[in-house]
């Protein structure tokens, strides 16, 4: 794949980050209430009863990863794109070997379907818009990550 | 990642030399046979610098460059066996307790599954099941017999052993499944005023088996497997 079109993907996948961390994953309706729940409001919410560890964990492997995944790809693939060789290259291209690693954005998308399942039996659960966007998420970063930036190395000097 | 996937590159040949050239000392029997070591982030092979020590750099990335990961078999055995110990209290201690109507109950792991299976979402509980039961103990059993059997079993079914390693590598972090499911449902039902869902002390458990599985599936190295036993 070459770098105009390794560019439009990783585009693609910061939109549909942006939606699925942005917008609710899950509505519930209580009575007359309503409660709407994204991801990073999940996480702070465990942050604020005290599961500091869980919390932690959830949130690199499932925002901060999937994040500097496609921003570091941004970083590098926007210069490129333009002719230019980025600074500091071969840095952000050993920073994505590891992040890669940490990546868990599939995983959280069957997790949230799971627990709207489980929610159901205790109140009416509605999917919401983040849901849909977690799921596409995951299969533009499996797309990308299979595509490999390996010939990149090559431009290193 | 793939470091077998390594193009050619005939017109500049591999580069050899360290970047610092004052580690060039003899051979110091381990290293000697090999003459070259593949960079484990960009692919690169580079000459090998003899010597007994010699953190030598990839000349490409600058990764560090290590003939075999440095003491991989202690640091596998190390997370494997404390993952197997934590692996008791993440089953044992409820990962979450959900109150309903003034009655507060305990969930396990596997209580959770048992619920879904007598919903009758048995496709969910099969997935469940894998992903917060099976796949931690394979992963365990799976790392301690390849970190076990470099040193008492190194010529035996290699080929499947590095299958066993992709394989553990490959669906390591689908263990996190439960520790997302236990967040989102605790954050959702955390207005309600009908129910609501603390995590649990198991969870934090369940979620340090996870990551020390990882970080053992990591340290160890899969050329190990490889090695012949008289180099070792």
């Amino acid at each position: 794949m070459d770098v105009q079109s390794l560019l439009a993907l990783t585009l693609a996948a910061l939109l549909v980050f942006l939606i699925a961390h942005g917008s609710p994953v899950v509505t519930i309706r209580l009575g007359g209430s309503e409660a709407r729940t994204t991801f990073p409001m999940a996480i702070l919410a465990a942050w604020d009863a005290g599961e500091y560890g869980v919390a932690l964990l959830s949130g690199v492997s499932a925002v901060l990863a999937p994040a500097l995944f496609i921003g570091i790809r941004l970083y590098l693939l926007l210069p490129l794109a333009l002719g230019r060789v980025p600074v500091g290259l071969a840095v952000c291209l050993r920073l994505l070997h590891h992040v890669s690693r940490w990546n868990t954005v599939e995983v959280l998308t069957v997790a949230a379907l799971l627990s709207l399942v489980r929610i159901a039996a205790l109140a009416q659960a509605t999917a919401g818009p983040g849901l849909a966007a977690l799921a596409a998420l995951a299969l533009l970063l499996a797309a990308l990550e299979s595509a490999g930036l390996h010939h990149l190395w090559w431009r290193v000097r | 990642m793939s470091p077998t996937a390594l193009p050619g590159q005939p017109e500049d040949g591999p580069h050899s030399g360290p970047p610092s050239g004052q580690h060039a000392g003899p051979a110091a029997g381990q290293d000697s046979g090999t003459g070259w070591i593949g960079c484990k982030c960009c692919g690169l092979v580079s000459a090998a610098v003899p010597g007994p020590s010699a953190p030598q750099h990839c000349p490409r990335c600058n990764h560090t460059l290590h003939w075999r990961k440095p003491m991989s078999l202690q640091r596998t055995w190390a997370c494997v066996l404390a993952a197997a110990v934590l692996y008791v209290p993440a089953n044992l201690l409820p990962i979450m307790h959900t109150t309903q109507a003034f009655r507060s109950s305990p969930h396990t792991l596997l209580g959770g599954i048992a619920e879904l299976w007598h919903d009758g979402a048995w496709a969910l509980a099969a997935i469940v099941f894998i992903a917060s039961i099976a796949v931690p103990l394979m992963k365990i059993g799976a790392l301690a017999l390849l970190a076990w059997s470099v040193h008492y079993a190194p010529q035996w079914r290699r080929l499947e052993r590095a299958r066993v390693y992709a394989l553990v590598e490959a669906v390591g972090h689908w263990s996190m499944l439960d520790v997302y499911v236990v967040v989102l449902l605790a954050a959702m039902l955390r207005f309600g005023s009908v129910a609501s869902a603390q995590a649990g002390p198991g969870l934090l458990a369940f979620a340090a088996v996870v990551v020390l599985t990882m970080v053992a599936a990591n340290s160890f190295d899969a050329r190990l497997i490889w090695q012949d036993p008289e180099n070792q």
